[in-house]
């Protein structure tokens, strides 16, 4: 590893509180943030992906609430527990307010783009207007300054005629136009890290691709680090440095994305892959994952994925595997939580297959149902 | 199309209502068992010459559509005919009954509204608090009460129990003090006004209160929740100016329409309230011409009062049109 | 063994879920679980049983149109102890105050009324007329509403622009102000409370029959009616067969609203003399006589008032309490 993340984030655990019972949707992760790197976070709906990503400005909605771990911007501690002396977590000391929070990261520090672009500007006020408030509010700029910043940055995210497009309203707008606002008023805050939570998931499939093109443009402009939250393999592919592959609540494999591409080291991994439509292969062989995702409520003893994995042996069903290296590419770690690998050494090849069981009971088709 | 040409527009498409006002209030009038001045002579003992010679001076002896056409063409010119039983054109009789009503149905929105809207406001942000269910429960009571029984409980606690405010009548500010002798200067009267308007403007508000207070909690609640609340929340706007500004916009347009729609409701609990009230209102004009079965009278009053209510509903969608941006004018109809 | 089951579930669980959503048995678990739903079928059933009882006992009947009879209806309850029967006040001899005044008695526990007939008797009494006017003229209405609505929405053109006008045009005069109308020269200058039940049922057939025409709108586009019609179904088979049972749940929510609301409108009509008239133990007609005790009695015109309250209150709970379990987005 080079020098300090930008972003660190430490076993993280995020819990939603319902009558039904604790859903554990983040259950631990750690991962990190380098200074102009694109970090992906992939996993199928349900997977915790947007709760991490939202965790991070401690913003969960209720009955969600951060329940431990540690969230580390530029030295400066989003979240943070430690050990009262009565034993008792307790939030630490050093940990930021919420006003802090508001007023110091929030926008400033780590912007948003969100992935419904038709509902996430507000009806009844002017493009222009929500992007000037914005700037305001997270630069130190005049109401001048900023009304011309936000027509700059309208241009620099390709609207024609931004000047006039300034004082339209969202529904003026076409999806992929207002996925472009969206993006414009995530830059023009100029944070140092942008959260996207699949910005591309509403859209078709040519403004997907333009959209991913002219983030991948600007990023190289402004240096700025992305979380680029997905459930498309393709998209991180063409986007991400890094990945990390998430699981019911956990991260399973973390890796840069070529080696996580040519050398996959979790099942699961393996099967998002192959579920994924490439040029180089026909319709018939993909291959959909078995089964559903269980829910995070109750998940399966043991490894998480093992109901629907095509490796389990007896041992994941007793052994809960936190990630590990198993090896190194371009000074990065590359880590999986998955037994097989000699780094766990938990008697994977001496367990009896659980083979062909999920296949025998599995009705759904298609596991991996877009959201 | 401008605001201006949207304007016209809702007032084109008002005229055929307003002639189905006409004409169903017509019929109802005219169709009815018996003749109307037999109906108005309620079975008193009368020359039957007499009969038609009032029947022939009012046209009554021409048949029903004629006479439809020749109310009509007085209406048009803004005459409303004569009331036979009161000897009086019956515009005549209307409009000093308008002010009263005006005064009466305005003040009680104006109660409306203001706590309406910060009580469904506090509501939705301590959503299933106890503060919450509280609020709901009032809510409830107040849309399952009739206004005139809150009038009458508001009457014996305050007028009769109490002996605080007046129990009947009201003060018109627009007489000026020199029309009463018992008072002397405008702020005096201003305050009698108050006084006499206070009783019934919360008995005819609470309907209407209790019934936008639950619209503006749930706007309130969903618009809370909208992705653009989530948006302005991650670029670290304040939680008080997103409950203002950001959700409170969206969460007013449902309100708006509301409070057009509910005008019907108003109008007709002001009959109930005046006459509650001793107010002499076009309610109690109302009463008084269907206790006397005056036909001409009442089909004058129920045409204006459907009139108020359509204007309402047009003052209400142009107002709506101005704030809500995604409203085209109108062109889609 | 757990792969099995897991997997079981979460294949049959969603697809039941989907079915069960437009079903009415969904509906009735909603309406069993929810809080308001529950307390406003409490609060509607004790009304209506109160409704039948009084519809049987034609004792009471007789009690409470205008005779003075020997025994009240607390007197007849089991949990009332009376060692000595109270004779009741002569007509015209005044009214008793409640029984928790000095000169009150339990036999009369809310007093009586002006002419000497007991006051609780009357209040049970009157839960029949409001019940009753309630939900007959919402019948009406209903009935009415689903005919005109299901063939409007359904064939649309003229007969849809022709509904629509009226629709507005009713819209456009208050209901209360309609009603009196109506009855009154319907009734050729002598309303009661038949009049007023055809009144509020013929004004609300239009409201009616906008909200099916509505869902009759939207129904008619789905693709089992395209599919009733290619294979060469009666149109006036498709409108019963499938239109009017789909539309019917967000009907049911507003017709239980609209009992509500009807109950009010009479309640209105009759204090001002326009529907039930005396001696009907109607709450509003009660308290249109009250009106002018109001300084002597101030207690008679609180008792009506409050049973009135109570009944739509359990009409509304429930109203809202269906409209959650059809409608579960707004819920909390």
């Amino acid at each position: 590893m080079s020098s300090e993340p930008l972003l660190r984030v430490e076993n993280l655990k995020t819990q939603f509180f319902t009558d039904a019972g604790t859903v554990r949707a983040v259950d631990g992760i750690s991962f990190e943030v380098h200074e102009g790197e694109i970090v992906g976070l992939v996993g199928e709906s349900g997977a915790g992906k947007s709760v991490a990503s939202m965790s991070l400005l401690r913003l969960v909605e209720h009955p969600g609430e951060i329940v431990g771990g540690e969230i580390t911007y530029r030295g400066e501690t989003i979240f943070g527990l430690e050990e009262g002396p009565d034993g008792e977590l307790r939030e630490r000391e050093d940990m930021l307010s919420n006003e802090a929070v508001r007023d110091r990261i929030r926008g400033n520090e780590i912007a948003v783009i969100f992935q419904d672009p038709m509902e996430s500007l507000n009806p009844v006020f002017t493009v222009g207007g929500q992007l000037r408030e914005f700037i305001e509010l997270n630069r130190d700029l005049s109401g001048k300054e900023a009304r011309a910043e936000a027509i700059r940055m309208l241009r620099e995210v390709g609207i024609p005629d931004p000047e006039e497009r300034y004082e339209e309203y969202p529904h003026q707008f076409s999806g992929g136009m207002r996925q472009r606002v969206l993006i414009a008023m995530a830059l023009a805050c100029e944070p140092s890290l942008i959260i996207a939570d699949e910005p591309t998931t509403a859209l078709d499939v040519t403004v997907e691709g333009q959209i991913i093109d002219l983030v991948d443009d600007l990023q190289e402009k402004y240096g700025t680090s992305f979380i680029w939250v997905t459930h498309d393999m393709g998209v991180v592919a063409e986007i991400c440095d890094r990945v990390n592959v998430m699981y019911l609540g956990e991260v399973i494999e973390q890796a840069p994305v070529d080696e996580l591409f040519h050398d996959t080291k979790h099942p699961y991994t393996q099967a998002l892959l192959n579920s994924m439509p490439r040029p180089d292969r026909t319709v018939g062989e993909l291959e959909p994952i078995e089964g559903v995702m269980p829910e995070a409520i109750s998940p399966p003893s043991g490894c998480r994925f093992h109901p629907r994995c095509p490796d389990a042996r007896e041992v994941c069903q007793r052994v809960h595997p936190e990630p590990k290296e198993v090896a190194r590419a371009d000074g990065y770690p590359h880590n999986a939580a998955c037994v097989k690998h000699d780094a766990f050494d938990v008697g994977y090849d001496e367990s009896p297959p659980l083979e062909a069981e999920p296949r025998l009971t599995a009705g759904t088709p298609g596991g991996e149902d877009g959201e | 199309m401008g605001l201006l040409r949207y304007t016209l527009y809702r007032l084109l498409q008002a005229i055929p209502v307003l002639i189905g006002i006409t004409i169903i209030t017509f019929l109802l009038a005219n169709l009815a068992p018996g003749d109307p001045v037999r109906l108005m002579l309620q079975g008193q003992e009368v020359d039957e010459e007499l009969i038609e010679t009032i029947e022939q001076r009012y046209g009554l002896d021409q048949p029903l559509h004629e006479r439809y056409i020749t109310y009509m063409s007085g209406l048009v010119q803004g005459d409303f005919g004569h009331s036979i039983h009161r000897n009086q054109p019956v515009s005549d009789l209307m409009l000093s009954r308008l002010g009263p009503t005006l005064l009466l149905v305005l003040s009680a929105y104006a109660f409306a509204i203001a706590t309406a809207i910060p009580l469904g406001i506090f509501a939705a942000t301590r959503r299933n608090d106890p503060a919450d269910h509280i609020s709901r429960i009032v809510a409830l009571i107040g849309v399952s009460t009739p206004s005139f029984w809150i009038g009458i409980m508001l009457i014996l606690l305050f007028a009769v129990q109490l002996g605080w405010l007046p129990s009947s009548g009201l003060v018109y500010p627009w007489w000026g003090p020199e029309a009463y002798d018992w008072i002397d200067t405008w702020p005096e009267l201003l305050y009698q006004t108050a006084r006499h308007l206070l009783l019934p403007m919360v008995a005819l508000g609470t309907l209407q209160m209790a019934t936008l207070m639950r619209v503006e909690r749930t706007q309130m609640i969903e618009s809370l929740q909208g992705e653009y609340v989530k948006l302005a929340r991650a670029y670290g706007v304040p939680e008080r100016t997103i409950l203002r500004k950001h959700a409170f916009q969206v969460a007013q347009l449902p309100i708006i329409t509301i409070i057009g729609l509910n005008l019907s409701t108003a109008l007709g609990g002001a009959v109930l309230i005046e006459y509650v009230f001793n107010i002499n209102g076009m309610g109690r004009l109302f009463i008084e011409a269907i206790q006397s079965l005056d036909y001409q009278l009442i089909m004058g009053i129920t045409i204006v009062i459907g009139t108020m209510f359509v204007i309402g509903v047009i003052i209400t969608d142009i107002s709506y049109a101005y704030i809500d941006p995604r409203v085209t004018y109108g062109e889609e109809e | 063994m757990a792969i099995g089951e897991s997997q079981g579930g979460g294949e049959s669980g969603p697809s039941k879920e989907v079915e069960a959503k437009f079903g009415w048995r969904h509906t009735i678990t909603k309406v069993k679980d929810d809080t308001t739903a529950r307390w406003g079928l409490y609060v509607v059933g004790f009304v209506l049983l109160i409704s039948l009882y009084t519809l049987i006992d034609s004792n009471l009947s007789r009690l409470t149109l205008g005779a003075i009879s020997d025994f009240t209806f607390a007197e007849a309850l089991p949990i009332f102890d009376h060692p000595e029967r109270i004779p009741p006040p002569g007509e015209g001899e005044g009214h008793l105050p409640p029984a928790f005044h000095a000169d009150g008695s339990m036999s009369y526990p809310l007093g009586t009324d002006p002419n000497g007939r007991d006051y609780f008797t009357r209040i049970v009494y009157g839960a029949q007329v409001s019940v009753s006017v309630g939900i007959v003229s919402t019948l009406i209405g209903f009935v009415g509403g689903t005919v005109i609505g299901s063939v409007a929405g359904f064939y649309g053109g003229k007969i849809d622009d022709l509904l629509m006008r009226v629709v507005e045009t009713v819209y456009a005069i208050p209901p209360l102000i309609l009603i009196i109308v109506f009855t009154v020269f319907v009734s050729g200058g002598s309303p009661d409370i038949t009049y007023a039940i055809l009144g509020v049922g013929i004004t609300f057939i239009p409201v009616f029959a906008r909200i099916i025409r509505s869902e009759v709108l939207s129904i008619r586009e789905m693709d089992y009616i395209e599919a009733a019609r290619a294979s060469g179904v009666k149109n006036r088979n498709i409108i019963l067969r499938h239109v009017i049972p789909n539309s019917f749940a967000p009907v049911l929510v507003y017709a239980t609203l609209q009992i509500g609301v009807t109950i009010l409108i009479v309640a209105g009509l009759s204090f001002l003399g326009y529907g039930a008239q005396p001696p009907t133990p109607d709450w509003g007609e009660m308290l249109n006589v009250s009106h002018g005790y109001m300084h002597s009695n101030v207690w008679l015109s609180v008792w009506p008032g409050i049973a009135i309250l109570i009944t739509i209150m359990g009409f509304n709970l429930f109203g809202d309490g269906l409209q959650d379990a059809l409608d579960p987005r707004l819920k909390n």
